[in-house]
């Protein structure tokens, strides 16, 4: 008798299920039995995404000569423009640089020698600046004080920061040897000296996209 | 038995659970503790060499060899009178206006000979080495009892001053030996240059 009930109760679940399949099909059939609309534009909508490239040029040798044979005092100043050439107006124009070579020429000398590094200074002109003279045909501003070429490894914001699509920045790059003063004993070089050296400095400008911003039209 | 080993299995997928729940918890609370992505960022790079100059004057003797410490004077003897030939070069890569060069006495190598007794000579023209002579009038500069002496004469890079040191008596062991210093003022101002 009990092996009986227990037959009867396992065919309970598979009768429960294909009466609830047997629903759903009949209320799906109703369902693709009703009437639909449709709208949708005629022209596809074009979206197009908004570009950021910042080229870098020189302007006479700009970054594309080398820089020999400077003595303490020397100043050199080179020149190179910096454009958006993309799409998108650009914000937080930054520098920093990354450099090897001869530690003394990187960062100053910790006591008790006394060298000075290499610095630089970033200013800017209105107009291209004419790089034979040195010279600026409108206003300057001085985007980076002279900071110790060691100590812009970090990007550093330049003092303006914005730069417009197709916009252009002019800038002078003063590469300084400050004045110091070294003795050469019997042709020997002295300790930590700024003498012979060189240094690979690998300038790095980035500029990041506009906020992006919510518009309603 | 069966109940007991699933209560077990229920338990261990609990426990499971909690620890995938954990999880997923902490890399939200990471994640969101991020920056924020920083968009569109255009940049451009440029490296560049930059290069210093040296100064320097070395002491070359009469082999060609150049001497990069204090240069002990050593006669040879001709007859009664000890020369001693060498140069002044320039080993920087800039040019000189004048450097100096110091005179150190040794008291306890200078035995019999008195340091006074030593003469420091200058010829502008060639040595002659085997007439002891120089093609043009040899110039005095100091005494081995001088403590230094100046040298205000333009040097080129490579070039050099023809020098020679002499006494009166053969001695070997005089125990005077000469030292160049080249300070930064010997060198070219800085300058700006534009390009």
């Amino acid at each position: 008798m009990i092996e009986v009930k227990n037959r009867k109760r396992s065919w309970r679940p598979l009768a429960g299920a294909a009466i609830v399949i047997s629903v759903a099909a009949i209320a799906g059939q109703s369902v693709l039995a009703s009437l639909n609309a449709t709208a949708s534009n005629t022209t596809a909508q074009n979206i197009n995404a908004g570009t950021l490239k910042l080229d870098l040029a020189n302007n006479g040798n700009g970054f594309g000569t080398s820089i020999a044979n400077l003595v303490p005092g020397d100043v050199v100043n080179r020149y190179v423009t910096l454009t958006n050439s993309g799409s998108l107006n650009g914000i937080g124009l930054t520098l920093k640089t990354a450099q090897t070579g001869t530690p003394s020429l990187i960062s100053d000398g910790v006591s008790p020698s006394t060298t000075k590094a290499l610095k630089l200074t970033v200013t800017s002109c209105s107009v291209a600046w004419d790089p034979t003279a040195g010279t600026c045909g409108g206003s300057t501003n001085v985007e980076l004080a002279s900071t110790v070429i060691g100590s812009l490894t970090s990007a550093t914001a330049l003092n303006t920061s914005t730069l417009n699509s197709s916009a252009s920045r002019y800038l002078q790059m003063k590469i300084e040897l400050p004045d110091q003063n070294e003795t050469t004993i019997n042709g020997t070089l002295p300790a930590s000296t700024v003498q012979g050296g060189a240094v690979n400095v690998t300038y790095t400008f980035d500029l990041a996209q506009r906020l992006a911003t919510t518009t309603n039209s | 038995m069966r109940g007991r080993a699933h209560r077990s299995l229920s338990l261990i997928n609990g426990v499971i659970m909690k620890k995938i729940v954990l999880v997923f918890a902490a890399l939200t609370v990471f994640t969101s503790a991020l920056p924020a992505s920083a968009g569109v960022t255009g940049r451009s790079a440029r490296t560049q060499t930059t290069a210093t100059a040296s100064w320097g004057v070395s002491v070359v003797n009469q082999l060609g060899t150049v001497i990069n410490q204090d240069y002990l004077i050593s006669f040879s003897s001709t007859g009664n009178t000890g020369y001693d030939y060498f140069t002044l070069r320039n080993t920087g890569n800039l040019a000189t206006t004048s450097f100096e060069v110091l005179v150190l006495q040794d008291v306890l190598k200078n035995k019999n000979l008195k340091p006074g007794d030593v003469i420091l000579e200058r010829c502008d023209g060639t040595w002659n080495t085997t007439t002891n002579t120089c093609s043009v009038t040899p110039v005095q500069v100091a005494t081995g009892a001088s403590t230094s002496f100046a040298v205000n004469i333009s040097l080129g890079v490579n070039s050099e001053i023809k020098m020679r040191a002499q006494t009166p008596n053969n001695n070997r062991s005089i125990g005077i030996s000469l030292r160049v210093q080249v300070p930064r003022s010997s060198v070219r101002s800085g300058q700006v240059s534009n390009s």
